[in-house]
C-alpha cells in the first residue's frame, strides 16, 4: 500500500528488464507486471509477493503443529464433553459454505481491481469482509455453545486442542477481516487501482490460505473426528 | 489500458468470471458430498455409505475430497497454476514440512507401542521406570517388587507410580472366579492407580488403602459405607456419590461386571 511509486510501470528507463518479466512470470499473475516491474530482485519476482508466500509456507507449519497436536490427543480425553456430544456438523457445514463464498468474493474483488471497476472493488471487498464476519459469528456461537455444555480450554484434552486450533484459525480470519476493511476504506480514497492491485492480491492470498486451513480443520475435526466418544485407549482395549 | 489488459494478456491464463463461478460451485458440490457421506458415518444416525465402504475407506474418501478442494483453491483462487513455479514450491515446501512434522508426531504418540502392550502414555503412567542398558542396547525394566511399608514422599513426578505388588500373569487372564490378583492386574491395565494410590497417599482420587468397609463423607453432605455395591456403583457411575474433597474427574471406563468383582476383591486386600 505504501508503494505508490510502483506506478512507474511504464517507466522507459528499464525496458529490458520490463521485457524479461513475463518470462519469469515475475509479477505474479501477470495482469500487471508493471506494478512490480521496476524492482530488481535476484529471482525476478516481487519482494512482497514472495514474502507473502514464504509467510504462508511457514504458517502451514504453525497450523500443521496445532493440527498434529489435536490428532495426537484425539480420543485421549478422560472426561467429557467428547466431540460426539457437542460437535454440530450441519451448522459447521453452513459456516464452511460461508467461508467458501467469501473466497469467491475475494477473487471477484481482485478481478474488479484489475479491471479498475471501482464499484465492483467496493462491493466485493465488503462482501468478502462481511462473509468472513458471518463465519466468525458462527464460531462465536459455537464456542459459546460449547462453553455452556461444559467444554472449556481446561476441561479436557479435546477442549485444549480444539479451542487452541480453531481459536488461532478464528484469529487469522479476524485479522483478514481487518485487512479487508482497511482496503475497503482505501478504495473510497481511490487507492485501489490496477497499478496497486498487488495490495488486493496479497490480501487475497492470505484470505484463501485461511480458507484452505479451514478445509483441513473441517475435515479432521468435524467430518472425521466429530463422532469421537470417550477414551479410546484406556477403555477401548477391554 | 486497465480494462482491456486482462483480455489481452491474461485471458489465456486466468479463469473468467464464469470459470470462477464454476470453481465455486464445484467446491460447494464437494462439500455437500462430504456432508452426505459423513451423515452416514457410524454414530447415532443411519449408516448407508459408511457401511458399504467401511470406516477406513470413508476416512480416506473424505481426505481425498478435501485434498481436491485444497488443490482447487491453491491452484485457481491463489493462482499457483498460472504463477511462477517458485511461489508454488515455496508454499509446497512449507506444507510438506508441516505434513511431515504432523505425521512424525502422530506416529510417535500412537503407532509406536512399548514392549508389553499399552500405549506410550499408559506405559509412562503405570509401569515401573525402565533404564537403558548401553551394553545390551535395550531397555531393562525391573519387575515390580512389593513395597508394603516404605513409601516415597509423593511428588508430582511420582504421582502415578504406586509400586504395585507382583501379579502372576495368568491371574489376569479373563474368565475364572474373581480374584484379588486379577483385580490388581486390572487396575493397572485400566490405569486406575494413576489416580488411586494403594498406600494411603491422596492423589487425584481417594486412596484405596483401608477404604473397604470404611464410612466416607460424601461431597453432597451424606455418607456412604464402602462395600461391594458402593464400589460397583462408583466404577459404573463415578460422579454419582463423590467422596468429600474430590471432583468429578473419574471417567467411565467400560469395566465389566466380572472385572469389577475382581477389583473389589483386590481393594478388600488393601488394609
Amino acid at each position: 500500500m505504501a508503494h505508490a511509486p510502483e506506478t512507474a510501470h511504464h517507466e522507459p528507463a528499464h525496458p529490458a528488464h520490463g521485457e524479461a518479466q513475463p518470462r519469469h512470470g515475475g509479477t505474479g499473475h501477470g495482469e500487471h507486471s508493471g506494478s512490480v516491474g521496476h524492482d530488481y530482485t535476484t529471482t525476478g519476482l516481487n519482494h512482497r509477493k514472495m514474502l507473502m508466500w514464504v509467510f504462508l509456507g511457514s504458517d502451514c507449519l504453525f497450523f500443521g503443529s496445532l493440527i498434529a497436536t489435536y490428532m495426537v490427543y484425539r480420543g485421549q480425553s478422560l472426561t467429557g464433553p467428547y466431540p460426539a456430544d457437542i460437535i454440530d456438523i450441519p451448522i459447521t457445514t453452513i459456516s464452511t459454505f460461508v467461508l467458501l463464498c467469501s473466497s469467491f468474493a475475494m477473487v471477484q474483488a481482485l478481478s474488479a481491481t484489475n479491471n479498475n471497476d471501482q464499484r465492483g472493488i467496493k462491493i466485493w471487498l465488503l462482501a468478502t469482509a462481511i462473509l468472513g464476519g458471518i463465519f466468525i459469528g458462527f464460531q462465536v456461537y459455537e464456542f459459546n455453545l460449547f462453553k455452556n455444555e461444559g467444554l472449556t480450554l481446561g476441561q479436557n484434552l479435546f477442549g485444549a486442542t480444539f479451542f487452541t486450533l480453531t481459536g488461532f484459525h478464528g484469529a487469522h480470519v479476524t485479522l483478514g477481516i481487518i485487512w479487508l476493511v482497511s482496503l475497503w476504506i482505501l478504495s473510497f480514497k481511490g487507492r485501489i487501482r490496477p497499478d496497486t492491485a498487488l495490495d488486493v492480491e496479497l490480501c487475497g492470498l492470505y484470505w484463501h490460505f485461511v480458507d484452505i486451513v479451514w478445509i483441513v480443520i473441517f475435515t479432521l475435526l468435524y467430518l472425521v473426528g466429530g463422532f469421537d466418544a470417550g477414551p479410546a485407549i484406556l477403555g477401548g482395549e477391554h | 489500458m486497465a480494462t482491456t489488459h486482462e483480455t489481452e494478456h491474461g485471458g489465456g491464463h486466468h479463469p473468467t468470471f464464469m470459470q470462477y463461478v464454476f470453481i465455486a460451485v464445484l467446491l460447494f458440490a464437494i462439500t455437500i458430498v462430504e456432508f452426505i457421506i459423513i451423515m452416514d458415518m457410524p454414530g447415532p444416525r443411519e449408516k448407508v455409505i459408511a457401511d458399504a465402504l467401511g470406516e477406513p475407506a470413508t476416512t480416506i474418501l473424505l481426505f481425498l475430497l478435501s485434498g481436491i478442494k485444497f488443490a482447487i483453491v491453491i491452484l485457481f483462487y491463489m493462482h499457483l497454476k498460472f504463477d511462477n513455479k517458485l511461489f508454488f514450491w515455496v508454499f509446497i515446501a512449507g506444507m510438506a514440512l508441516a505434513v511431515m512434522v504432523g505425521l512424525a508426531l502422530i506416529g510417535l504418540f500412537t503407532a509406536i507401542r512399548p514392549a508389553g502392550g499399552g500405549d506410550v502414555r499408559a506405559a509412562n503412567t503405570v509401569a515401573a521406570p525402565c533404564a537403558f542398558d548401553h551394553d545390551k542396547m535395550d531397555n531393562v525394566c525391573p519387575t515390580p517388587t512389593p513395597q508394603p511399608t516404605s513409601t516415597p514422599a509423593p511428588t508430582l513426578a511420582a504421582l502415578a507410580i504406586s509400586a504395585p505388588a507382583p501379579v502372576a500373569a495368568s491371574g489376569a487372564a479373563a474368565g475364572g472366579p474373581p480374584s484379588a490378583a486379577r483385580g490388581e492386574q486390572l487396575v493397572l491395565d485400566y490405569g486406575c492407580v494413576a489416580c488411586h494410590s494403594t498406600d494411603g497417599t491422596v492423589l487425584v482420587g481417594p486412596s484405596w488403602q483401608g477404604i473397604y468397609g470404611s464410612s466416607e463423607a460424601l461431597e453432597d453432605g451424606g455418607s456412604a459405607t464402602v462395600d461391594d455395591d458402593y464400589i460397583r456403583e462408583s466404577i459404573l457411575e463415578p460422579n454419582l456419590k463423590l467422596v468429600q474433597g474430590f471432583g468429578e474427574l473419574m471417567p467411565v471406563l467400560g469395566v465389566t461386571d466380572e472385572e469389577i468383582d475382581s477389583i473389589i476383591e483386590y481393594i478388600k486386600t488393601l488394609r
